[in-house]
């Protein structure tokens, strides 16, 4: 059996109804939604059952209400792509960092571009934006419009 | 007492800034910590105001020397998102270009390693050899960085008789090449003695902080793009994964020099093997709604896009992580317990395309007082100094 | 190092002295966009320009015919991307690439 599909069986045989999306648009690739109280059990539930050993990064899209957030994993050389959405009046979700310490540079650049609050992150500085840029403006949000000028 | 030491972000030559927070102890670092940003440009904003072929010369510009594996990474995921199939001389030529693009970032990674210790002239050997690769590049692809050779469908120039043949003897130099650059690399005292045990990454550390690309690779991690999860023309291609047990820089330099000698082996059997047919397929500028994940083997790593597009001729997000991001947390880690005169080859072992220090200001952190300006030079001639006052 | 070292003392220098040597280019090199006149078809609303990723191609208007390129070569890239998007083929890449100039506004090409 192909590893997609024996990976997209074992996570519906843990996890049941409480996973609302599970897709392979081809080989190698997995999509799963699960909602943001689920996200750190499924991780650990990769990490010990599934092998999975690397994260590769953590995409963040503004949606419009929402917030998307991805997180794509790498078990046995199949991408597993973790999908779960908060609302961008209180967009927060909690740190992996404790099951993947990978992952500390990923969460301070989505939070710092789109101002997702990672909650428990050990070190929570900007990570591209300088320090002088003003609080609470969040350029790969929708809203924030690019001024075009012309040289 | 400790010392921190700021390495500010300025530096005119070949690579980009960062700054560097270094806290010493005597010679030894205690902590290190970095500050990133400062060639931040907005590509991933910028590409939602661009239509998808505006894009693949806007992917191309992330890097300079890994400009292939950009677009690679970008046309495969939109021709994914259309349901295009590729024709199969489109995915070789692209495939011969990676190869050639790696073997460039690899000479020119072994120039900068030398520079870096003070041994020029394997620099100035390196990157004259680095020349036969970007005649070949220029033959045919007509420029020597930023090739844009690759279109959603295919490629955009064909590769003729006479061009086999030239590219076929360029190989062939610049495998008896690789092969003496092996050497200096396994028996050199001069490289040896600035790069042995220099820079330890054991292998847990390594997988826990996920590492990729040579870097990982050299602290015995087996993971390769092109084998697990092969792309473009790799499939039909017989190869080697190469791993290193030295967990050190010098296992870095050895990955490296033989996996020139690899896709030397590549490029050969690409040439060989070359099917006839059409180059490129026909691509509509509108995308339907979806989402693709794209990965390849960048000559630094594991390289992905993400792409979501909603129906129009331009994307809703383009999410780009580059290898050299991926590897920032395990070089950090490898630094620390090293002495300050190992800074600038730990920090090019991990071919940094984002990473250039001037400006050490050594701080005194009992007293206040600013004490000295050291430049990048300055680091540079300390290390060098430092290694040869050591030995004797 | 030392025998290869040896080896080098009696090999040609690999510096070009160039402006006063040349290389030869590659054919198909690319370089300056020329445009053919006669292809070019002045109603397509600018295929070139819409696709020029440094937004080098600026239309304009020939009389009440439709509208013509006018390349700016101080942003052009050098990509070929318009000679690929010109339905007509009225666009090619020509190997000229010694196009520095002293003043801006010398690099607008209109070749019409």
């Amino acid at each position: 059996m192909p590893a997609e599909n024996e990976i997209q069986d074992k996570l519906k045989g843990a996890f049941g109804e409480r996973i609302s999306e599970l897709k392979t648009t081809r080989g190698r690739r997995v999509f799963v939604r699960v909602p943001p109280s689920l996200v750190k059990e499924v991780i650990s539930y990769l990490k010990q059952d599934l092998g999975m050993t690397h994260i590769t990064t953590i995409t963040a899209t503004d949606v419009g209400e929402e917030i998307e957030v991805l997180y794509h994993f790498l078990c046995r050389g199949v991408t597993v792509s973790l999908r779960t959405s908060v609302p961008k009046a209180n967009p927060a979700i909690d740190t992996i960092t404790p099951i993947i310490p990978g992952a500390v540079l990923y969460e301070r650049e989505i939070q710092d571009l789109l101002g997702l609050k990672v909650k428990g992150h050990p070190d929570p500085r900007r990570l591209v934006l300088p320090e002088d840029w003003p609080e609470g403006v969040y350029p790969l949000r929708k809203e924030y419009k690019v001024k075009v000028e012309e040289g | 007492m400790s010392v921190s030491i700021p390495i500010g972000p300025q530096h005119p030559a070949l690579k980009e800034p960062v700054n560097l927070t270094v806290t010493l102890d005597g010679e030894k670092i205690v902590d290190i910590d970095m500050r990133l940003g400062y060639n931040h440009r907005g590509i991933e904003k910028g590409s939602e105001s661009r239509n998808y072929i505006q894009n693949i010369y806007l992917t191309e510009r992330i890097c300079g020397i890994c400009n292939v594996a950009h677009t690679t990474t970008f046309c495969q995921g939109v021709e994914e998102l259309l349901g295009l199939e590729v024709p199969k001389r489109g995915l070789f030529i692209r495939t011969l270009l990676c190869e050639l693009n790696r073997i460039h970032s690899h000479l020119l990674w072994l120039g900068v390693a030398g520079h870096e210790i003070g041994f020029d002239t394997l620099f100035m050997y390196s990157w004259r050899d680095r020349e036969i690769v970007m005649d070949l590049i220029e033959i045919v692809s007509g420029n020597r960085v930023n090739i844009a050779i690759n279109a959603i469908g295919g490629v955009r120039r064909d590769v003729s008789d006479d061009m086999r043949a030239q590219i076929l003897q360029g190989i062939s130099q610049l495998e008896a090449r690789s092969q003496y650059y092996l050497d200096v690399a396994s028996t050199e005292v001069t490289f040896l003695r600035r790069t042995e045990g220099v820079g330890k990454l054991p292998k847990e550390k390594a997988i826990e902080l996920c590492a990729v690309g040579p870097f990982a690779r050299a602290s015995g991690v087996e993971y390769d793009v092109r084998k697990d999860d092969p792309f473009a023309a790799y499939p039909y291609l017989d190869f080697k994964v190469i791993t290193s047990d030295r967990c050190d820089v010098l296992g870095t330099a050895i990955v490296r020099a033989l996996e020139i000698v690899e896709s030397c082996k590549m490029c050969r059997q690409i040439i060989e093997e070359l099917p006839a047919g059409e180059i490129k397929a026909k691509a509509p500028r509108k995308v339907p709604p979806g989402e693709v994940v794209s990965k390849t083997e960048a000559p630094r790593g594991e390289l992905i896009h993400y792409i979501r597009s909603n129906g129009t001729d331009r994307p809703e997000r383009l999410k780009v992580r580059a290898p050299t991001l991926a590897n920032i947390p395990s070089v950090l880690y490898s630094l620390r317990g090293g002495y300050i005169a190992d800074i600038p080859i730990v920090f090019a072992a991990i071919d940094p395309c984002m990473a250039c220090m001037d400006r050490v200001i050594l701080l005194d952190t009992d007293h206040g007082k600013t004490k000295r300006v050291m430049t990048w030079e300055e680091l540079r001639q300390h290390g060098m100094e430092w290694y040869a006052d050591r030995k004797g | 190092m030392f025998p290869e070292i040896w080896k080098h003392l009696f090999k040609k220098r690999a510096t070009v002295l160039y402006p006063f040597e040349r290389l030869n280019v590659p054919k198909d090199l690319r370089g300056k966009p020329i445009l053919d006149e006669q292809k070019c078809s002045l109603k397509c609303k600018g295929a070139c320009a819409i696709d020029c990723p440094a937004k080098a191609i600026v239309m304009e208007k020939v009389e009440e015919k439709g509208s013509r390129p006018v390349f700016l070569l101080d942003r052009c890239t050098f990509c070929g991307q318009c000679s690929e998007s010109c339905p007509f083929g009225a666009i090619k890449l020509s190997e000229e690439f010694e196009l520095a100039q002293y003043d801006r506004k010398s690099l607008v090409s209109k070749q019409w």
